[in-house]
């Protein structure tokens, strides 16, 4: 039974974490405009974030300290300052995301609007990070999130034609009247969505928080190599329930309330209350990891107390760098900037940052001060350079892509 | 360092002036441009109109939540209203210019009063009103989506 | 930063690998921060510098960070504090051990909490459940 509690950290991760509204939004926007020529990217965004989640829980549980925790004894002071500022933005944004994206889908269940409900998320994420036991929180939100299987079920009740699904993702190229530039600067946005960095330092944290140790190796690998894959096909059945309703009818996902339509399609009503309370509680959850991963990412470049476990009063540097995130965040969308905007935004910037992330880890794995003779094998090093490899070509191309179709207009 | 941060400062100069210079709404040029700002505008139109539609078919199949509905149907009517207001500003380059400006600048005020009239009668639980709108709406998709393809192809 | 190692010293020690920016403890297992610097003294007669202390805290760090980002914290810094604090200093007899992680024998001195009995007392400890946890922390 606890190994099957412990196992819902992965669920967390891989639905919470993994899909939020970033996947939410890019995948039913690029399944609508580009049906499944883009779905290539899902798996090779899977395969990357499994890769380096797979590391920094090592680190977590051989060390019994966080990645980021261990960035800065690797790389100086100033270069671990460059990267804590830039995954610091970059989670604010997501931060301020999940928010937006939280209180859209508050605003399909009631009709009130958006900017209302931002309040009240703010406050609810800060009493659930304040109150709520961390194996609580998980247990709430992974199995919630698991709502979001709902997209499968409903692409499966579509009846698509899978032979032309699965034909129009075997060939990746824009479909008639698209460009180049604006397919691959949205591939860059699907692969963004799925490599998010909070994700990873959250992921190390939290197996910090909950004492991984070496013997908890096997439940931290259990938990990304089925917890993520899971995440990806439903970004998958995401991407194809937009490829089938939306694609045929010139539809382009700008709003929430598109990206459900197909649901409540196939399903109806009951399918549209399931994926609303998934949408939700994937949101919520990433909003939790967003806010902490940005309290820990601070404290731990400085070395102060911290952790969700411990009492507030024991780690008030931490819980007040948390605080004020979370306020930041409140107030970037409380701008009524359009919450869907800037979810595109943080997905893009966080794939143009990615660098930052990933090859900290990739250094700190390799390191037998930390990990003894538990340092990446041959074939997760060559598996991981390719990765950083390519995150670099990502993080180059994608400003000026960004600039070249005006936001992939 | 001091080099590598001129480099940065101006390439952050320019990448403001790009996008300050694609973003800002000016006059088309050419007619070729106005051309494409016109398809751009109706590729959104359709978008959501359709959108407006498959909302309203689910009303109308009792499938969907009505505050999903509603909401849906609500930002499509946006979404129209502000690509609408977008394309009337714009000024056709050349007279020959004007007959693509009235078909489009027509099929917008349609696609934008449908979505109203769709959003009203759903709000009353109107079933033949929204029938009615749900109608107009479809021709009016058939029309933006003949625009689309004459002016994407040509 | 290294000790030169020209003579048959013991054992070489890497100062910037085995103690710049290591995360310290004390005595008590709380974490007192990063080693922001490192204090070297020389007398005039002694052979050459010794290490007297490791020191913590922004006012430590903020010099060491070269460039922009170093004067962005420098004058962030003094915004906050305008009486230019001094960096805490823990003397190099106090250390237990350097790696993994430094660790006092001691508990830290008191100015080391400075911020955080601040944040405690002022903010974080006057919500209601600040002092509540699964295991407390103190």
């Amino acid at each position: 039974m606890r190994r099957l509690l412990g196992f819902t950290l992965g669920f967390l991760t891989a639905i919470g974490g993994f899909l939020d509204i970033g996947d939410l939004v890019a995948n039913s926007l690029v399944g609508a405009r580009f049906g499944m020529s883009l779905a290539w990217v899902v798996p090779v965004g899977v395969v990357g974030v499994m890769l380096f989640s797979e590391m920094s829980g090592r680190v977590a549980a051989v060390s019994g300290r966080a990645t980021f925790d261990l960035v800065r004894e690797r790389m100086g002071a100033r270069a671990g300052l460059v990267n804590l500022l830039a995954s610091y933005v970059i989670t604010l944004l997501t931060l301020a995301a999940e928010i937006g994206g939280v209180a859209l889908a508050l605003e399909l269940a009631s009709s009130v609007h958006h900017l209302l409900w931002v309040p009240v998320v703010a406050v609810l994420v800060w009493v659930v990070v304040w109150r709520l036991p961390f194996s609580w929180m998980e247990q709430t939100y992974g199995l919630l999130g698991l709502a979001l299987v709902a997209f499968a079920v409903a692409l499966w009740a579509l009846g698509p034609d899978w032979g032309a699904l699965l034909s129009g993702a075997l060939h990746p190229a824009p479909p008639p009247g698209e460009a180049w530039s604006a397919w691959w600067y949205y591939a860059i946005a699907v692969f963004g969505a799925a490599m998010t960095p909070y994700t990873v330092l959250f992921f190390s944290s939290s197996g910090v928080e909950e004492g991984w140790t070496a013997r908890d190796l096997a439940r931290s690998r259990l938990n990304v190599f089925i917890g993520f894959p899971l995440g990806g096909l439903l970004a998958l059945a995401i991407m194809g329930c937009a490829a089938v309703l939306f694609q045929p009818a010139g539809v382009r996902v700008e709003h929430l309330s598109q990206v459900t339509l197909p649901v409540a399609a196939a399903l109806g009503r009951i399918g549209l209350v399931v994926v609303l309370v998934g949408v939700f509680a994937a949101t919520f959850g990433a909003a939790l990891e967003a806010a902490l991963a940005g309290g820990y990412g601070v404290a731990q470049y400085f070395g102060w107390a911290w952790g969700k476990n411990r009492a507030p009063a024991s780690a008030p540097r931490f819980h007040a760098v948390l605080l004020t995130t979370l306020l930041l965040a409140t107030a970037l969308i409380l701008t009524s900037l359009d919450p869907i905007a800037v979810t595109e935004y943080s997905i893009v910037l966080s794939a143009a940052a990615l660098p930052l992330t990933y090859l900290p880890i990739l250094v700190v794995a390799n390191d037998r001060d930390y990990l003894g003779d538990r340092v990446n094998s041959r074939f997760t090093n060559i598996l991981a350079t390719a990765y950083l490899a390519l995150v670099l070509v990502v993080s180059v191309v994608t400003i000026p892509l960004m600039v070249y179709t005006k936001a992939g207009q | 360092m001091a080099v590598a941060g001129r480099v940065r400062r101006a390439a952050a100069a320019a990448l403001v002036l790009l996008a300050a210079g694609g973003c800002v709404p000016g006059p088309a040029l050419t007619a070729a441009a106005y051309r494409e700002h016109a398809a751009q505008s109706a590729t959104g139109l359709l978008s959501a109109v359709r959108t407006g539609l498959i909302a309203g078919g689910l009303a109308a199949d009792d499938r969907a939540l009505p505050t999903v509905v509603d909401t849906a149907v609500s930002e499509a009517e946006d979404d129209a209203r502000s690509i609408a207001d977008s394309f009337g500003t714009r000024q056709p380059p050349h007279p020959a210019s004007d007959l693509l400006r009235t078909r489009v600048a027509a099929l917008a005020a349609d696609a934008e009063d449908g979505l109203t009239e769709l959003r009203i009668a759903l709000r009353r639980g109107d079933a033949d009103r929204a029938g009615t709108a749900r109608r107009g709406l479809t021709a009016t998709a058939a029309e933006l989506e003949s625009v689309v393809g004459e002016e994407t192809a040509g | 930063m290294t000790v030169p190692d020209d003579d048959a010293r013991p054992e070489p020690m890497r100062l910037g690998f085995t103690a710049l920016d290591r995360q310290i403890y004390d005595a008590d297992g709380r974490s007192v921060g990063k080693v922001d610097d490192i204090e070297l003294s020389w007398d005039g007669t002694a052979a050459r510098p010794v290490v007297t202390a490791l020191l913590t805290g922004g006012a430590a760090l903020g010099p060491r960070i070269a460039g922009r980002p170093g004067r962005l914290w420098a004058a962030l810094l003094r915004r906050l504090r305008p009486d230019a604090p001094e960096p805490v200093r823990l003397p190099i007899g106090g250390v237990a051990a350097f790696r993994p992680a430094v660790r006092l024998s001691s508990p830290a001195p008191a100015e080391v909490w400075a911020v955080e009995d601040w944040l405690r007392d002022h903010v974080i400890g006057r919500v209601p459940g600040a002092g509540r946890a699964d295991d407390n922390g103190r």
